[in-house]
């Protein structure tokens, strides 16, 4: 059984004249100790399909309106508040995307350390406090003792990131769910970090998933990949396969837009052209028609059905086999 | 922090300057002076003589820069002088009339804040649903009413059902505590009423902005239990801007407490200035004045202080 089971998650955001409909029936799963990758451009409903794993979605405006998220085959969708509450932190923990704003400015770190593990573990303050000294060690912090009694704003934007990844080992989850972990930090800082949370959970036989919009970075981490694309899951497979040979133009896309050392071919850096559709008013043919290179008529009429172009490896594309076939016959001529 | 402390404090000896020299020169803007007053309350027909005599013994008829240093100096002894009409010390009216003015200030802030506080969290955890509709509802009718005629509604419903009266002030707060803060438990309501009005739509609004923050989402993802959420990670940030207006509300009410003081016949502070003012009781005006804004100085610090020991980020700068 897999650790983590998505099924046909529909998170939608409602106001008085329109639903927004941000993540849109994506299914997808996480074995134990693994690293997937959630991938795509901003504003596809990425941080939404995390944040509803674990009952964090603002309502109202914003409601889970189907699917199920199974977690060791419990659904937490039909979990009471109080029983979710548990699961927090405990079996799934997040990383946010905005360092400078996730902590407290008025609560010291040690207290924001350890109150999640004196609420989930049962521990003393002492114990926790010990906990918390090696917890910073662990992610990189020197001087841990005087750190501890600081407050949020005399930390750096790597630093208070080091501190949420504390906070989301303190708890020995099975999952840490990290939402874009270094979009805001220097390039050279994102990689100390994402090379930490891989160590760190892969040390700890911790499942990872890894959202991004930035596919060239997750290359090197990640087992298996999901790319979403307004709301939906329009590709998925294994990280080499997804590298080497996409299956949706989408997906190529981005692959052609981040500069690549590896294969000349495309080598030219190549944005997508035009805008992600409207949430809010969604064409009734495949998402991404309006941008795509290969579009064909259908593409316009009729949401495309995911096909499995090789063993592990679907695309939501109606050219999906003719993308596959361009590509893995690049490969071996290459 | 000590240094800002001690920095802050030194401040206070210019700003009471400039408060003092203020006082002694608005206080002159007013037509008049005391000793026609004097005269006339003596005799029907002023006589000019007489009122050359209490200038001169008042000093009244020196320069305005000798009157000025006299005083200046007088004050650097401590001293408050005395009023220029009973000879009565000013520090003992100011002892006699501070508590009344102070303690309903200070009642009312309470008052306010404590039922702002719970109210406007309710309000905002209940975004949209009835309790919030009827917390909101009130809180805009009692905001558009006056708080003095809030005050004379109150008097008006004691006198005609509990056959109340007027309480009279002898005793001290630290003679008889229970008794003092009874007779003020009143008006102090009464104006506790309206600022609750203003402070549980500021609590209301500033909830809300608190709990969309992402550190509110970073709690609630470490599992922490609902009330925990609240109380510890939402609260200190969401009071801040509600301690502001209560410590502004309380400088406000000591000098603006006159009217409130007048309804319920209180004996404090308010109604004393306006008294020294129609006498133009010059020392005892300028004491008065003083002393008040000394003490709206000196509460300003200690709420700055409050704040740096709250909030963390506040640079000491
Ligand atoms: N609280 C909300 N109220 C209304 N709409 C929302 C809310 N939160 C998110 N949305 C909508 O959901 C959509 C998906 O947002 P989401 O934050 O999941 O994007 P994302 O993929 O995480 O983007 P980014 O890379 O910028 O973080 C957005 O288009 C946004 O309009
Ligand atoms: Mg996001």
């Amino acid at each position: 059984m897999p650790l983590l089971e998505i099924e046909d998650l529909k998170t939608y955001f409602y106001s008085d004249d329109a639903v927004v409909k941000a993540v849109d029936g994506i299914t997808y799963d996480i074995e134990e100790g693994e690293t997937v990758a959630l991938v795509g451009e901003s504003g596809c409903g990425k941080s939404v399909s995390s944040l509803s794993i674990l009952g964090l979605i603002p309502s109202p405006p914003g409601r889970i309106v189907d699917g199920e998220v199974k977690f060791r085959g419990t659904d937490l969708l039909q979990l009471s508040a109080s029983e979710m509450r548990r699961y927090r932190s405990r079996r799934i923990a997040m990383v946010f995307q905005e360092p400078m704003s996730s902590l407290n400015p008025v609560i010291n770190i040690e207290t924001q350390l350890t109150e999640g593990m004196m609420t989930q573990l049962s521990l003393t303050k002492r114990q926790a406090g010990d906990r918390a000294l090696e917890l910073l060690e662990t992610v990189g912090i020197s001087d841990p003792e005087r750190r501890l009694k600081q407050f949020p704003h005399e930390f750096s934007g790597g630093m208070r990131q080091r501190v949420m990844i504390a906070i989301a080992l303190s708890c020995e989850p099975d999952l840490i769910i990290a939402d874009e972990p270094t979009t805001s930090l220097d390039v050279t800082i994102q990689a100390q970090i994402l090379d930490l949370m891989q160590t760190l959970t892969r040390e700890r036989g911790m499942a990872l998933l890894l959202i991004t919009h930035n596919l060239g970075v997750v290359a090197r981490y990640v087992e298996r990949i999901n790319i979403m694309y307004a709301g939906r899951i329009i590709e998925h497979g294994a990280s080499t396969d997804i590298f080497e040979k996409p299956s949706h133009p989408y997906t190529v896309g981005l692959l052609n837009s981040i500069p690549r050392i590896d294969r000349d071919t495309r080598s030219s850096l190549d944005p997508i052209p035009g805008q992600p559709p409207d949430l809010a008013r969604l064409p009734a043919g495949c998402h991404f028609a309006e941008r795509c290179r290969n579009a064909i008529d259908k593409c316009e009429r009729e949401y495309p059905t995911t096909v499995e172009v090789e063993p592990k490896h679907t695309s939501a594309c109606w050219v999906a086999e003719a993308v596959y076939n361009d590509n893995a016959l690049q490969l071996s001529h290459a | 922090m000590r240094d800002y402390i001690i920095r802050r404090v030194l401040l206070l000896v210019p700003n009471l300057f400039i408060l003092a020299t203020l006082t002694f020169f608005l206080a002159r803007v007013l037509p008049g002076d005391v000793a026609l007053g004097l005269v006339a309350e003596d005799g029907s027909v002023i006589n000019q003589e007489a009122v050359q005599v209490i200038r001169d013994r008042l000093g009244l008829n020196d320069p305005m820069p000798v009157q000025y240093a006299r005083w200046m100096l007088q004050l650097l002894q401590g001293d408050l002088g005395k009023s220029d009409v009973s000879d009565i010390s000013v520090v003992k009216v100011v002892a006699e009339t501070a508590e009344v003015t102070f303690l309903l200030a200070i009642l009312s802030v309470i008052i306010g804040a404590v039922m702002a506080i719970p109210f406007g969290i309710l309000s905002a955890m209940m975004r949209g649903r009835w309790p919030d509709q009827v917390i909101r509802t009130f809180s805009a009718v009692f905001l558009a009413l006056p708080n003095f005629w809030l005050g004379i509604l109150l008097l008006l419903a004691l006198v005609t059902w509990f056959s109340w009266s007027p309480p009279i002030f002898q005793e001290t707060f630290l003679d008889a505590p229970v008794e003092q803060l009874q007779r003020l438990i009143l008006p102090s309501i009464a104006i506790g009423t309206s600022f609750a009005a203003v402070a549980t739509r500021l609590t209301r609004s500033t909830m809300l902005e608190v709990l969309n923050q992402d550190y509110i989402r970073t709690a609630r993802a470490k599992g922490l239990f609902p009330n925990r959420v609240i109380v510890r990670h939402a609260l200190p940030n969401a009071v801040l801007p509600v301690i502001t207006l209560s410590a502004l509300l309380f400088a406000g009410l000591l000098n603006g407490a006159v009217v409130l003081e007048r309804i319920f016949a209180l004996p404090g502070m308010g109604v004393e200035i306006v008294t020294a003012t129609s006498e133009r009781d010059f020392q005892l005006l300028q004491g008065l004045v003083l002393v008040l804004g000394a003490f709206v100085m000196v509460w300003m610090l200690l709420i700055d202080l409050l704040y740096v020991a709250l909030d963390k980020r506040i640079q000491l700068e």
